[in-house]
């Protein structure tokens, strides 16, 4: 059941399964701006964790690390220890696939284990954009397609970057955003 | 004094304690091959050091300068004074238990922007690469990540470097590929020493880039990259 202001779609078919699902949209959830996140100083002060927290302002160059704004960043490039220190700073563990929670909106952590960890957000259109690094946000996968689904979404972009492999989950983030960085 | 047997000084809180290159020993030839190979192409007055005198503060010290252009040009050198060639050699084996000392570079990549982690640079396990990146920043050239399509091409491109300096067509860019700039909020290259285990430094080696722990968070760093068509 979704809280007021979300909404759940249809499946075209009742007896025909949507592959990949289909995850709830949200009205609550911050909505795919792109002018906001990729001119300078923002662009280049923050990175796909800024992004999910959608905390766009106030960073010095570089890129906010989970933990880093409760003083306990990740030690390890997996799942454990950068989704710790996400809740850390704020993050809720969700199920998956994320239920909707009043107040709230998913995002998710997917895992180059060892290389590198990368987090996606859903928007208020249901559809899911990320921002890799200090590079621009977009709301595209690896091959250019829509993400309707961070769990079956191109996460390849070897040979010229990670190849986020893992799927760690969902997790909450507050309507109003968490800070991140120091 | 350097520390015999190839091992770097304690120092720092002995953080370079029982670390060593993985050529050993041999990390001054490499070091030095690649300082000859610098004055035979560029023509500069670099400080002459023997191999047995070379200690890794020197070795920092002339990457920095290098890579800066504090260096002094002087006329072509006799061919008497050229130093030895590298020599070819395979990838050193790894003990994946040990720690091994790298040169790194806070080089801004494409794939270091890129990245979710925070960015640490470029590694050179190989000596004679990082004395050949600091000369091509030296040339101004935004070039300082080695090109290569794995690991073993990585060690066999030191001899083409070789010939192509000896037969005065050597480019950097073809070598090395660009980079964006400098790690915030670094205005300049700086080279330092940097200790990893042998397991960091395998994964490193297997796909040219890799997350290094011993900072935390931990630093993405580069050693190679795939030559770009």
């Amino acid at each position: 059941m979704c809280p007021t202001g979300c909404s759940t779609p249809k499946p075209p078919s009742s007896k025909a399964p949507i592959t990949p699902p289909v995850i709830a949209t949200c009205a609550e959830s911050p909505p795919y701006e792109p002018a906001k996140w990729n001119s300078p100083p923002v662009i280049n002060s923050t990175n796909c964790y800024a992004y999910a927290a959608n905390d766009p302002n106030g960073h010095p160059p570089g890129k906010p690390q989970p933990g880093q704004h409760c003083g306990h960043p990740f030690t390890k490039v997996d799942c454990a220890s950068v989704g710790a220190a996400s809740v850390c700073d704020g993050m809720i563990p969700a199920p998956n696939p994320p239920t909707p929670r009043p107040g709230y909106y998913p995002v998710a952590l997917v895992m180059d284990p060892g290389v590198d960890y990368h987090w996606y957000r859903q928007g208020n259109d249901g559809t899911w954009s990320h921002k890799p690094g200090n590079t621009a946000a977009r709301n595209v996968d690896a091959t250019g397609d829509p993400i309707t689904n961070p769990e079956a979404a191109h996460r390849d972009y070897s040979p010229d970057g990670p190849n986020y492999s893992v799927f760690c989950g969902y997790y909450y983030v507050p309507q109003a955003g968490i800070r991140t960085g120091p | 004094m350097f520390p015999k047997r190839g091992y770097a000084q304690a120092r720092k809180g002995n953080k370079m304690a029982n670390a060593q290159f993985t050529v050993g020993d041999a990390w001054r030839q490499r070091f030095l091959s690649g300082m000859d190979l610098v004055r035979r192409f560029a023509h500069y007055d670099l400080p002459r050091v023997s191999e047995s005198n070379l200690d890794l503060d020197q070795a920092v010290a002339a990457l920095n300068s290098l890579a800066r252009g504090r260096f002094q040009t002087s006329d072509r050198l006799d061919e008497r004074d050229q130093g030895r060639p590298p020599a070819p050699t395979p990838p050193p084996q790894i003990d994946i238990s040990a720690r091994y000392c790298l040169f790194a570079l806070n080089a801004l990549t494409a794939k270091g922007e890129f990245v979710s982690s925070p960015t640490g640079g470029i590694c050179f396990e190989d000596p004679f690469w990082a004395v050949l990146s600091a000369a091509a920043l030296a040339q101004k050239k935004a070039t300082a990540l080695p090109k290569a399509g794995s690991n073993e091409e990585l060690w066999r491109n030191s001899s083409m470097v070789n010939e192509a300096v000896r037969a005065g067509d050597y480019k950097e860019s073809s070598f090395f590929q660009e980079i964006k700039g400098w790690i915030s909020p670094a205005e300049f290259p700086t080279y330092e020493t940097k200790v990893v285990r042998g397991e960091q430094l395998a994964a490193l080696r297997d796909r040219g880039f890799q997350t290094l722990e011993g900072t935390t968070p931990p630093r993405f760093y580069e050693l190679f990259t795939a030559p770009r068509s």
